[in-house]
């Protein structure tokens, strides 16, 4: 059986490195750098989840993410995302609660917590 | 960045109060930020490694660098923050004669290694006899090295960078060129804004504070000097210091 597809988009080669390390046993990994990139291995990779980092330069993760939920094709790929911003830890994004920000399926702080995000990506792709 | 800019004027002192306030507080979520973007990337490595899910000895072995890595940087910003402190409020040791030649030499040293890593010659063109100046020295060499250090950094490998010492009529003219990262017309306003990088900075050095320029540009202030910039891809890119003698 072949593996599920996960990519990560993100500009931080060191947090890209460490979700890498910790998924490359059972999960088949792709990265991108900017969300211009990311958007494009989307297109080619068909990941089954999306780990996005919110900001980034060029294409950031705001815009990837509302661009991916508002194509048909693409609005079903749970996107978990990431940043430093505190204040907004465990926040869903995908109910009434978006607060016109994110209509995004889950977020995560940084620093990453490896056990939080196995459990995301298992309740959502197994 | 409106927000950041103090302005005089006939404004109350509420009005100047409140905008101090804002313009604290900027600054504080900015170096938060910066501050724990560096920290948060080393944290996640630790954690990831300390979990023990990851086992290959390249993994194990890549993550540990990353977190040392991420942990300089840090430590780069708050030497960064401390160093524009240090040229902002002039708690440098008091002006004295100094020789440039030898100074800019020895920044250029300071960089040697660094500069091998990149692929990179540094080439000094300097008068054969001394260029007494008197300077605060500590601010002139954090001046040099963060100029030297960012030609090295943001140059395409095989290159040159070239730093020029020449006499002129009213002082000193010190000019640093570099072949590689351009700096496009419209940021040149940006540049000497704390913190700020050039969009693609970050593909040349990913490590990078944004305080370089600023430290640059408040040094050659200290010395009434002025500082400009020419980049194309001609030339190269150059900062030219101009320093007066008196």
């Amino acid at each position: 059986m072949s593996k599920k597809k996960i990519l990560i988009i993100e500009d931080d080669p060191a947090i890209v490195d460490s979700i890498a390390a910790l998924l490359k046993t059972d999960y088949d990994v792709d990265s991108a750098k900017n969300g211009n990139e990311g958007l494009e291995k989307v297109a080619s990779f068909k990941p089954e989840l999306i780990i996005l980092d919110l900001l980034m330069p060029e294409k950031d993760g705001f815009d990837v993410c509302k661009r991916l939920k508002t194509d048909e094709a693409l609005k079903n790929i749970p996107v978990i995302a990431l940043s430093s911003f505190t204040e907004l830890y465990g926040m869903s994004f995908s109910g009434e609660d978006t607060k016109g920000m994110l209509p995004s399926d889950i977020y995560l702080s940084k620093p990453l917590d490896p056990k939080t995000l196995l459990r995301e990506i298992k309740d959502h792709i197994g | 960045m409106d927000e950041t800019h103090l302005t005089s004027g006939n404004e109350t002192a509420d009005a100047l109060n409140d905008k101090f306030e804002r313009v604290k507080n900027t600054f504080m979520r900015t170096v938060s930020h910066n501050l724990r973007s560096p920290i948060a990337a080393a944290q996640s490595c630790l954690r990831v490694l300390a979990s023990g899910a990851v086992t290959d000895p390249e993994d194990v072995s890549k993550l540990l660098n990353n977190a040392l890595e991420r942990g300089e940087d840090a430590l780069a910003l708050v030497d960064d923050m401390l160093a524009l402190l240090e040229v902002r409020t002039e708690t440098l040791p008091p002006p004295a004669e100094m020789d440039l030649v030898k100074a800019v030499r020895g920044a250029s040293d300071y960089f040697a290694a660094a500069a091998r890593n990149r692929q990179v010659e540094i080439l000094v063109e300097a008068p054969p006899e001394p260029v007494v100046v008197c300077l605060r020295g500590k601010m002139f060499v954090m001046m040099i090295r963060n100029l030297i250090d960012n030609a090295v950094k943001y140059s395409d490998p095989g290159n040159k960078v070239m730093i020029g010492i020449a006499k002129t009529g009213g002082g000193v003219e010190i000019k640093t060129t570099s072949r590689g990262l351009l700096i496009g017309g419209p940021d040149f306003d940006n540049i000497f804004i704390e913190f700020w990088r050039a969009p693609n900075a970050k593909q040349y050095s990913p490590h990078g504070t944004g305080l370089g320029l600023p430290i640059v540009k408040t040094a050659v202030e200290c010395f009434g000097g002025s500082i400009s910039l020419l980049s194309d891809s001609e030339n190269g890119t150059s900062f030219t210091v101009s320093i007066p003698s008196t």
